[in-house]
C-alpha cells in the first residue's frame, strides 16, 4: 500500500476503528516505512498533548440554578396545559344558529301547511303583536317614540315663540 | 429496537416520577458536558448556560422519552445541536482575527509586535497554563464540525458510530473529519509537539 493511502488511514488506525484486515496492512506498513512511522508517532503524540487540556469544574451553584429553572419551566408548562376556553363560542354559536333556523323553518312549514285564510290571519296577528309591543328594540316602536319626541319639541318651540310655524309636519295636521 | 443501559434505566425511573434519578444523571454528566460545550464554543459562562439548557430539554422531554439510542448519544446530540445553534446566533461575536496581521491607519501601516508562537525557541520553557491556552486556541481555529468530531473522539472517547449518530453523518464522513482535524492541528501544534519530543 502506498504511503499516501496509509497516512490517510492513520487517524482511524490510531482510534482503533479499522477492521482486522486494514489494521494488519497498516501495522505491516509501519514496520517497514520510517516516514509513516514518524507520522504515526506525531499523531499519537499530538493526541496525548491535546488530552493535557485542563478540564473546568462546574460552578458551585450549578445544580441549584438548574433545579430553579426546572421548577420555573414546570410552572410554565402547567399554564400551557390549562384548557383554553376560546374555542367554546364557536360550537355554542353554531348550535344556537341551528336551533333558530330549525325553529323558524319549522314555524313556516307549519304555517304554510294551514289554509290560506288561516295563514293570513296568523301572519296579521303576529305582525300586529310585533308592532304593538312597546319593546325598545322594536324598530317601529322606536320610530314612533322619536316622532312623538320631535312633535313635542316642535309644539314647545311654537308655544315659546322660538319658531313661528310647525317644522315637524305633524302638529299642523292635527 | 430498545437499548438498555444504566442511564436509560435512570431516565425511565425519572419518567415514573423519581426525581433523585435525574439528580444522578446531572451528577454524572454535568462536568463532561460543560467541558464538551466549552471546548466547542470557547466561552465558560455560556457553556454553563448551554449545559443547563441541555439538561432542561431532557427534563422537559422525560414524559415522551423512548430509549431508541444510547442515552449519552442522545445527550451529546442535543448538546451538539445547541452548540451549533449558539454559534450560528453568535457568529459575529466569534470571528477570529489574526493577531499578527498589520493594522492599517490613515497614515501608515503598523506592524503588531506579537511574537509568532510557531517560532518559539525550544529553550523557552512553557508552563501548563500556556500549553492549555495554545491547545485551546489551536482547537478553536478548527472548523466547527472538525472540532466537534475531535472533541467527541479524544475527550469523550466516543466511537465513530456514535459520533456519526451525534453529528448526523456517515462513519466514513467521521473518519474524514478526524483525519482533516488532526492534519490541521498538526500544523498548529507542530512546534509544541517537537519541543515535547525533544
Amino acid at each position: 500500500m502506498k504511503c499516501k493511502r496509509v497516512r490517510r488511514k492513520l487517524s482511524a488506525y490510531l482510534d482503533r476503528e479499522l477492521n482486522d484486515k486494514g489494521k494488519e496492512i497498516i501495522t505491516e506498513h509501519l514496520k517497514e516505512c520510517t516516514n509513516c512511522r514518524k507520522e504515526f508517532s506525531i499523531l499519537s503524540g499530538q493526541d496525548e498533548l491535546v488530552t493535557k487540556l485542563e478540564a473546568m469544574e462546574p460552578s458551585v451553584d450549578f445544580r441549584v440554578r438548574f433545579w430553579k429553572k426546572a421548577r420555573e419551566s414546570e410552572g410554565k408548562e402547567v399554564v400551557k396545559k390549562m384548557p383554553r376556553l376560546s374555542w367554546l363560542p364557536v360550537p355554542v354559536m353554531s348550535l344556537l344558529i341551528i336551533i333558530i333556523i330549525s325553529y323558524v323553518s319549522g314555524f313556516y312549514f307549519t304555517l304554510y301547511a294551514k289554509g290560506e285564510n288561516l295563514r293570513t290571519q296568523i301572519e296579521t296577528q303576529v305582525l300586529e303583536n310585533f308592532i304593538a309591543s312597546a319593546h325598545p328594540l322594536n324598530p317601529i316602536s322606536l320610530l314612533n317614540f322619536c316622532n312623538e319626541c320631535w312633535e313635542a319639541l316642535c309644539r314647545r318651540a311654537q308655544s315659546q315663540k322660538v319658531s313661528s310655524k310647525c317644522i315637524c309636519g305633524r302638529c299642523e295636521n292635527q | 429496537m430498545k437499548i438498555l443501559d444504566d442511564d436509560i434505566e435512570l431516565m425511565l425511573s425519572f419518567q415514573k416520577g423519581e426525581k433523585s434519578c435525574f439528580e444522578k444523571i446531572l451528577e454524572k454528566y454535568e462536568k463532561p458536558l460543560i467541558n464538551f460545550i466549552f471546548r466547542t464554543i470557547g466561552d465558560r459562562w455560556a457553556a454553563e448556560d448551554l449545559t443547563q439548557e441541555v439538561f432542561l430539554r431532557i427534563y422537559r422531554s422525560a414524559a415522551t422519552y423512548k430509549p431508541l439510542a444510547k442515552f449519552s448519544t442522545w445527550l451529546y446530540k442535543i448538546a451538539t445541536d445547541i452548540c451549533i445553534d449558539y454559534q450560528r446566533k453568535n457568529k459575529h461575536k466569534h470571528e477570529f482575527v489574526s493577531l499578527d496581521n498589520p493594522v492599517t491607519t490613515e497614515e501608515e501601516e503598523i506592524k503588531r509586535e506579537i511574537p509568532d508562537q510557531s517560532t518559539v525557541a525550544p529553550d523557552i520553557s512553557i508552563d501548563k497554563k500556556q500549553i492549555s491556552e495554545i491547545i485551546q486556541s489551536a482547537l478553536f481555529s478548527l472548523p466547527t464540525n472538525q472540532r466537534l468530531a475531535l472533541t467527541l473522539r479524544i475527550y469523550e472517547n466516543k466511537s465513530y458510530q456514535e459520533i456519526s449518530k451525534i453529528l448526523g453523518c456517515s462513519i466514513s464522513g467521521v473518519e474524514s473529519l478526524l483525519f482533516r482535524a488532526r492534519q490541521n492541528l498538526k500544523q498548529k501544534l507542530s512546534f509544541l509537539i517537537s519541543s515535547f519530543s525533544d
